[in-house]
């Protein structure tokens, strides 16, 4: 019997244990995967807002180049305000995507800033040489080409020439020119009225020349000059016009354009990034996300399995033991003596059962021998009544047989003869069947007693009895002695004829026998006998008449000379009797 | 085509003192003279500043940044500095807004020693004029104060850095061409590249490379490629702009370091370049080659000019940095970035004659030569591409010009830029 080592709550709690142990790790994963897949969501957030702010970001530097471009045409402040919105909006996305740790994004980013500053400066720079630009246009050079008119009047009111005249005219005409071109211009911003400008330009600054030639008046050479340095302030400060017009153009076409350009093309390589890194981080979900199940279920599958083994490791290493104890009791309560109980060496239920059931057997041994020794002592008393009925039924039966039969000869005496020949008559009435009477005399017995006293009369008695017994040795015959040295056989079934020979034959035997008797004239012992039969021809109704009869025979036989049978006539006595 | 005129007097023109968002100018710390140099990073480098500063005793400052903002710097703002470093296209503009004077050749030292390239558009006899405004065509201050090739005292600009410009590309994945004979600049519209070019930002540089590459491609012809007619160039950006549409170009760079990043980042194989991007690229150890196009390079000469508004001692101590760039060092010192200077024997020597042979003569490094930052930029053994100082300028096909049609430009670049 295998010891138990482990004890049985032990068992049950490393059962539970390990049960734990298992969703522990069942738990620990689910929770690191589902930690992880959070993390990945993040990420995912994340990145759809990366995505979100790096789109925002190619949309406001779209709008930033266009905002600036119609404030640079129209001039609207508004439009201005606009391009400072869009340039904080972009700031705003841009500081948002600064925080990211990706290594793809950051030089991008980095590169986005710095674009994204020169774009601004720009912005300003433009905004400077459109003001500077506006205040020419607008003010400075209005008020040089609006005294032009007034100049020439008063140069024209002093002149007397008519050569002088006719240039002045076509002086002021060519101004008017010139003024009107310049005016196309920033209207048009058309290169041709430039040339148209700097043609007229030169031909005005000519025919001023050709007027100093003809002036020699110093009042009207000091009004030449002021117009001749009026003409050159407008058309400098034209220059200066076309000059800052083509500054903030150049920058609004040129840097801004560029710069907003690739503001919107690293945006979108940004987005790109984003868009993969989310799709790639999508995957990465969904393969966790299968992974995960996979490990979940896995562990499932295990937990049920650990669960159903150590269910059934440790149900069974208590049933087991139960159940091996159950038996035994069952064998102890049947009164099994030789029942092994094994020795549980663990200090649990199952031990002290086994501690009981111990107990439960040498209890059940005890009571046992008890029994034992009650059921010996009780197979003795038995024996003994056994023993003293046998002795008391042999003394029955002696006592039966001193009552019916002689003491001498051992055959039936005279009570049962009488009781027996009542029987033996209505039996033979009943059945029909024949029944015969014998009666016997010893020959000159009271001789024989005399001659060889009684001890000898008696062993003759015997010896005649033998021989009776011996003839008369059927379950139905009935020998008895019916007095002195009288004997009766009774034989039922048995027709004259037969019995007759029987009492001849027996007559005989005892003759043969040859037993001295000196007081007999035949010198031995012989005897006398009376057949007589019944049969459900004959007349009497008794078995006290036929043995009448029989004994009458026997007189008749003894009459006749001993040693012989006397047979009754059941016919009328005429007709029967020798 | 009539050229327009430009006006007389330049520094009759009253400018505002100062542009916002502009740094400051910081006054001299000692009685020392300070000028004021505003530039491109180009020449604007450290070590020259403080090399002419121990040199001449004066104090220098550097304004370096990009063409674009310089130039409208300088013209809206002569008093913001003394001299001013940039292109020969920008001289139109700064002489026609008055923000520069005329410099005196008298008082250049070695203007005698200035080769002809810059005088007469020819660097030798019989080689071949490049279109647009050749410095020789915009050097001379003219009587009527226009600039004009007629040789006069007075120049616009001190002739000093020049070079040839064309695209580079990445060998790693165009296939090595041959110089002259196979590089072309139809290679920029090479649909094989669609994605992957570049173009400077710049309308009166840039439209040069599309306009080369268009007439390579054979796309179109031009009249005179450095003068375009208004339907020439709605020819030009018809083209381009369908190009830019159909994703041929990845975009435009507005600086060297931009043009850098691009091809660094893989973002760009092959665009327009100016030589010191694809040195550093080959730096880097991007295998970028610097084509010598078979149509021509476009050429550039870097102008030195004097602010209309620099007088007295700013303006001798001008002067002084002139005379200095034209000195010899300063000449070996670019030489070893790959520009050229107007009176290369000077600096010849101050060079090794393995320096000499391979940036001038066009033959193989015999040694491996060191860069200006110390370190070896060529190694032993290669061989400049396009050749001798000589076959590279005799192959202009187009100089950087600012063309009168400058103003209808910009819409069409900015459609261009943003399409």
């Amino acid at each position: 019997m295998p010891a138990q080592r482990v004890p049985f709550t032990t068992r049950i709690y490393t059962g539970y244990f390990l049960m734990g142990l298992i969703t522990l790790a069942l738990g620990i994963i689910a929770f690191i995967g589902l930690t992880t897949l959070n993390k990945q969501f993040d990420q995912q957030n994340d990145l759809s807002s990366n995505l979100k702010h790096a789109t925002q970001l190619g949309f406001h530097a779209a709008e930033m180049q266009s905002r600036a471009e119609t404030f640079l045409r129209v001039g609207q402040t508004q439009a201005a305000d606009s391009v400072d919105n869009a340039y904080r909006s972009a700031l705003y996305e841009l500081s948002t995507l600064s925080s990211l740790e990706s290594e793809t994004a950051k030089p991008i980013i980095k590169r986005v800033d710095e674009h994204l500053h020169t774009f601004q400066k720009a912005f300003k720079a433009a905004k400077t040489q459109r003001s500077r630009r506006q205040q020419l246009v607008k003010t400075t050079l209005p008020s040089v080409t609006n005294s032009w008119g007034a100049l020439i009047e008063a140069y024209q009111k002093q002149t007397i020439s008519a050569g002088s005249l006719a240039i002045s005219n076509n002086i002021w005409r060519d101004l008017l020119i010139i003024e009107k071109h310049m005016g196309q211009y920033f209207e048009s911003l058309n290169p041709a009225e430039l040339e148209l400008v700097d043609e007229y330009y030169q031909h005005v600054m000519g025919l001023i020349e050709d007027l100093y030639i003809l002036e020699s008046y110093p009042p009207q050479i000091t009004r030449l000059d002021i117009i001749h340095d009026s003409l050159a302030r407008g058309y400098s400060t034209f220059n200066e016009g076309v000059q800052t017009t083509r500054n903030y153009l150049f920058l609004i076409n040129v840097v801004m354009a560029a710069e907003s350009y690739e503001i919107k093309y690293l945006s979108e390589k940004l987005t790109q990034e984003f868009r993969q890194a989310l799709s790639s981080t999508q995957e990465q979900s969904s393969s966790i996300v299968s992974s995960l199940s996979q490990q979940l279920i896995a562990l499932c599958i295990l937990f049920i399995l650990m669960t159903v083994i150590i269910g059934m490791v440790v149900g069974r290493s208590i049933e087991r033991p139960i159940a091996r104890l159950r038996e035994i009791f069952d064998r102890l309560s049947n009164g099994e003596r030789k029942v092994p109980i094994p020795t549980y060496h663990s200090k649990d239920e199952i031990a002290a059962l086994a501690v009981s059931a111990e107990a439960f057997r040498e209890a059940n041994e005890n009571t046992q021998k008890l029994l034992d020794k009650y059921q010996e002592l009780s197979s003795q008393l038995d024996e003994k009544v056994k023993q003293r009925t046998k002795e008391l039924e042999k003394a029955n039966h002696r006592l039966k047989d001193l009552s019916v039969k002689d003491g001498l000869t051992q055959i039936y005496n005279r009570r049962f003869l009488d009781a027996s020949l009542v029987e033996n008559f209505n039996r033979a009435r009943r059945s029909a069947l024949p029944l015969s009477v014998i009666i016997l005399d010893i020959d000159y017995f009271k001789a024989y007693n005399d001659t060889y006293g009684h001890q000898a009369g008696d062993t003759c008695i015997q010896r005649v009895t033998q021989a009776m017994s011996h003839i008369f040795h059927r379950s139905t015959d009935t020998v008895a002695r019916y007095g002195g040295e009288e004997f009766v056989a009774l034989l039922f079934d048995t027709p004259a004829p037969a019995a007759q020979a029987l009492a001849e034959k027996l007559r005989k035997e005892i003759e043969s026998k040859n037993i001295p008797h000196r007081a007999s004239p035949i010198g031995c012992v012989t005897v006398s006998l009376g057949c007589c039969t019944w049969t459900p021809d004959t007349e009497f109704m008794s078995g006290e008449e036929l043995l009448n009869q029989a004994d009458k025979a026997l007189y008749r036989s003894k009459d006749s000379g001993r040693n012989q049978l006397g047979i009754c006539s059941t016919k009328p006595p005429s007709e029967g009797s020798s | 085509m009539r050229r327009r005129q430009f006006i007389k007097n330049a520094a009759g023109i009253a400018l505002p003192a100062a542009i916002g968002g502009f740094p400051a100018i910081l006054k001299a710390e000692n009685a020392r003279p300070t000028i004021r140099v505003m530039g491109t990073h180009v020449t604007l480098q450290e070590e020259l500043r403080l090399r002419a500063e121990k040199e001449l005793w004066i104090n220098i400052q550097f304004y370096p940044g990009g063409s674009a903002e310089v130039l409208m710097r300088a013209t809206t703002n002569p008093s913001s500095f003394d001299l001013y470093e940039q292109w020969s296209n920008s001289i139109r503009v700064l002489w026609n807004a008055g923000a520069i004077q005329s410099i005196d050749t008298q008082r250049i030292q070695y203007w005698n020693e200035i080769n002809n390239l810059s005088k007469n558009g020819q660097i030798s006899e019989g080689a071949k004029i490049g279109r647009g405004d050749a410095p020789h065509r915009i050097l001379y201050v003219q009587k009527d104060k226009t600039l004009g090739r007629e040789p006069s005292q007075n120049v616009s600009f001190l002739p000093y850095v020049h070079n040839t410009d064309s695209f580079g590309y990445d060998s790693r994945y165009i296939d090595v061409g041959e110089p002259y004979i196979t590089e072309s600049w139809g290679w920029l519209l090479n649909d094989n590249y669609s994605g992957k070019v570049a173009i400077v930002n710049e309308p009166t540089i840039g439209i040069f490379d599309l306009a080369l590459a268009a007439q390579a491609k054979g796309l179109m012809t031009f009249n005179d490629i450095g003068n375009m007619s208004i339907s020439e160039i709605d020819q030009l950006f018809e083209i381009a702009i369908d190009y830019k549409k159909r994703g041929h170009f990845r975009g435009v760079w507005s600086s060297v370091p931009h043009s850098v990043e691009l091809m660094a980042n893989n973002e760009v194989i092959i665009e327009s370049m100016f030589s010191p991007g694809a040195s550093a690229l080959q730096g880097q150890g991007i295998p970028c080659i610097y084509a010598a196009p078979k149509e021509g390079y476009r050429a550039w000469h870097g102008v030195m000019c004097l602010s209309s508004q620099t007088r007295g001692e700013q303006e001798d101590a001008a002067y002084q940095f002139m005379n200095w760039w034209l000195s010899g060092y300063p000449g070996a010192f670019i030489a070893r970035q790959g520009y050229y200077i107007s009176n290369p024997e000077r600096s010849k020597q101050f060079m090794s004659p393995e320096e000499w042979d391979y940036w001038y003569a066009g033959k193989p490094a015999a040694t491996s030569l060191k860069g200006t930052d110390g370190s070896i930029s060529v190694a032993e053994g290669s061989i400049r591409t396009g050749g001798s100082y000589e076959q590279r300028f005799s192959n202009v096909a187009v100089w950087n010009s600012v063309m009168d049609t400058y103003d209808y430009t910009l819409p069409k670049w900015k459609e261009f830029v943003l399409s």
